[in-house]
């Protein structure tokens, strides 16, 4: 038993992945920042 | 209406390409891809075993026999990265690659372009990495966590640092991916309270992935910088202070031990209802004590650090902290135990891992605990004692775990059983030889005996040769596994069944055994019986 794929759903998976990955990108780069901020707040 | 959770038998009639370049290289298939990944982390389980045997010859008997000191220096390094790097997140990302689609219902993964990108990023880290042994000037020797200032020393600290930009890029992506397929790809009917625990573990680890590789990236830029471009973040002499790389490096560094540690979780959840013939118990305390490990494991990085002279308040919130990540362990130790309380035991060889991972792994949890205390961390610290701590969560933890996920998914990857004689015969010599190797180095470590160097106190040979011995008979027995897999693969005349075992539960065992090259192209109907812990409302 399977269930059908509606465009609509389809449609909404790509825009929930582009939305996740483009969160995740900025956390990915705010913690690459945070390295060098915890370096100078620390000094 | 059927109400079992089932696939459309028409998943199979796009094949895999025909054309071996096409069908590796260019690969975007999750089960394509799962198989590099886990071909290369067994490769690197090879390689990094191959420079632990030459750390055992040496230390078979006090004086220098076999290498240089600095030769040795540089396999202790080598052989911790490319272990941690090489060989278990790739085989854990492996796992995750094969697994997490066909167990939440999804086709592929969310991102199968970048998860290729993701794999062949990594061959080429490693080989630039690796190629440093060949170098005037050697490879890498101040150990995996690269403190300043002697890791500024080697010649080969660009080569290295670029090694792991490479890899933290991999890693990332990996996450990114893993992130992106179980938020959005789940099949309609898989709420999240209904996913399998192996991938509730890897949604969490990949989280960790996240917040600590771009950090670990920070770290080594800032001691390229300090070597090559003149800036002073870790130099005393310009203002900067050695042990801030060391609070940034472990900010990494602990939650990496986690990583290698929470999907070993997620497969121990998998195998045991299956052999126990129950569903898991407390399911959703094992969601949440992997939730709540991975956010102590943000609090806790200073205890590595007790001996460079924090404040009496760190020291003792830190080692607080790090006492507090035993009571979601012990939930989940227990819980294991309850699922096999009162089961229909059967010990096929996933179940022997498992078994001897939960035994041995909590042994690795106890010496934690005796290294979280600080005043018996003074005494510890760079003993074999910690050596002894980590390889019995490393070894009989983590590796355990993924072989005993590679007995238990083998069957549904390559449509054969792997002989389960020869199996048993490995996992008995792994389970012996891997505590004669590791159970003396307690000993060693109380006693004194420092931890990265090639020579010693003759007070310290018999428990070095025992251990030697235990080294060398441990490698020897991975070479059985290396057989059962070729024989799996390509010479066993036994079929393996849909449902390979017969408490296995979960939407994967609704597959044809070879798992056909494309899966779920139709999402499946999920039925709450059918899933891996039973009654998701109880």
């Amino acid at each position: 038993m399977t269930q059908p794929m509606t465009d609509k759903d389809a449609t909404g998976n790509r825009r929930g992945v582009r939305r996740t990955v483009t969160i995740l990108v900025a956390v990915v780069i705010g913690f690459y920042l945070l390295a060098f901020l915890q370096i100078l707040l620390m000094k | 209406m059927s109400y079992a959770a089932t696939h459309d038998q028409h998943d199979d009639h796009h094949g895999a390409p025909k054309n071996f370049f096409q069908r590796w290289c260019m690969s975007t298939n999750h089960k394509d891809i799962g198989t590099l990944y886990l071909i290369f982390a067994l490769t690197m389980f090879f390689i990094g075993g191959s420079f632990a045997m030459v750390i055992r010859a040496e230390l078979f008997k006090p004086g220098l026999q076999l290498v240089q000191p600095y030769f040795f220096n540089e396999m202790t390094t080598m052989h911790a990265l490319v272990m941690i790097f090489g060989a278990i997140m790739p085989a854990f990302v492996g796992l995750g690659n094969w697994m997490i689609p066909m167990m939440v219902g999804a086709p592929d993964m969310a991102l199968p372009r970048m998860n290729n990108l993701s794999f062949w990023i990594l061959p080429f880290a490693f080989a630039l990495m690796l190629s440093t042994l060949f170098l005037p000037g050697g490879g890498p020797s101040g150990g995996w966590t690269m403190y300043p200032p002697l890791s500024l020393q080697s010649d080969s600290l660009a080569y290295v640092v670029f090694a792991i930009h490479l890899m933290g890029i991999s890693s990332i992506m990996g996450a990114i991916n893993i992130i992106a397929t179980i938020l959005n790809m789940r099949a309609p009917g898989m709420d999240l309270l209904k996913m399998p625990v192996f991938v509730w573990s890897w949604l969490i680890t990949a989280f960790l992935l996240i917040a600590v590789m771009p950090v670990l990236a920070g770290a080594v830029t800032m001691l390229l910088t300090d070597k090559y471009f003149g800036t002073s973040f870790f130099n005393p002499g310009g203002g900067g202070d050695p042990v801030l790389y060391q609070h940034v490096f472990w900010f990494f560094g602990h939650p990496e031990v986690y990583i290698m540690i929470l999907p070993a979780f997620g497969i121990i959840s998998e195998i045991i209802p299956t052999f126990a013939r129950k569903p898991i118990f407390g399911y959703k305390a094992m969601v949440f004590a992997i939730a709540s490990i991975a956010f102590l494991s943000f609090i806790v990085w200073a205890h590595h650090m007790f001996a460079v002279g924090l404040p009496l308040g760190a020291d003792i919130f830190f080692m607080y902290a790090t006492m507090l990540i035993a009571v979601p362990t012990g939930v989940k130790v227990f819980n294991w135990v309850s699922t096999m309380w009162g089961g229909s035991l059967t010990f096929e060889t996933p179940m022997l891992f498992a078994i001897a991972f939960v035994i041995l792994f909590t042994i690795g949890g106890f010496s934690g605990l005796m290294l979280a205390l600080v005043p018996a961390d003074f005494q510890y610290q760079d003993t074999y004692f910690v050596v002894a701590h980590f390889h019995y969560v490393l070894v009989t933890g983590a590796l355990f775990a993924i072989i005993g996920a590679t007995y238990y998914w083998i069957p549904k990857w390559t449509g054969n059983m792997y002989s389960e004689f020869w199996g048993k015969v490995h996992f008995w010599n792994s389970v012996v030889w891997v505590n004669v190797l590791f159970f003396p180095q307690h000993f060693l470590g109380l006693a004194g005996m420092p931890r990265r160097i090639p020579d010693y106190n003759v007070a310290f040979a018999n428990f070095n040769m025992i251990s030697s011995i235990g080294g060398f008979l441990f490698g020897a027995s991975q070479l059985i596994f290396l057989g059962v897999l070729i024989h799996c693969a390509f010479f066993s005349k036994k079929k393996a069944a849909d449902r390979v075992w017969e408490g296995a539960r979960g939407l994967e065992w609704t597959l044809p055994s070879p798992a056909p090259h494309h899966t779920f192209d139709v999402p499946p109907v999920i039925h709450d019986e059918e899933l891996a812990h039973g009654n998701v409302h109880a």
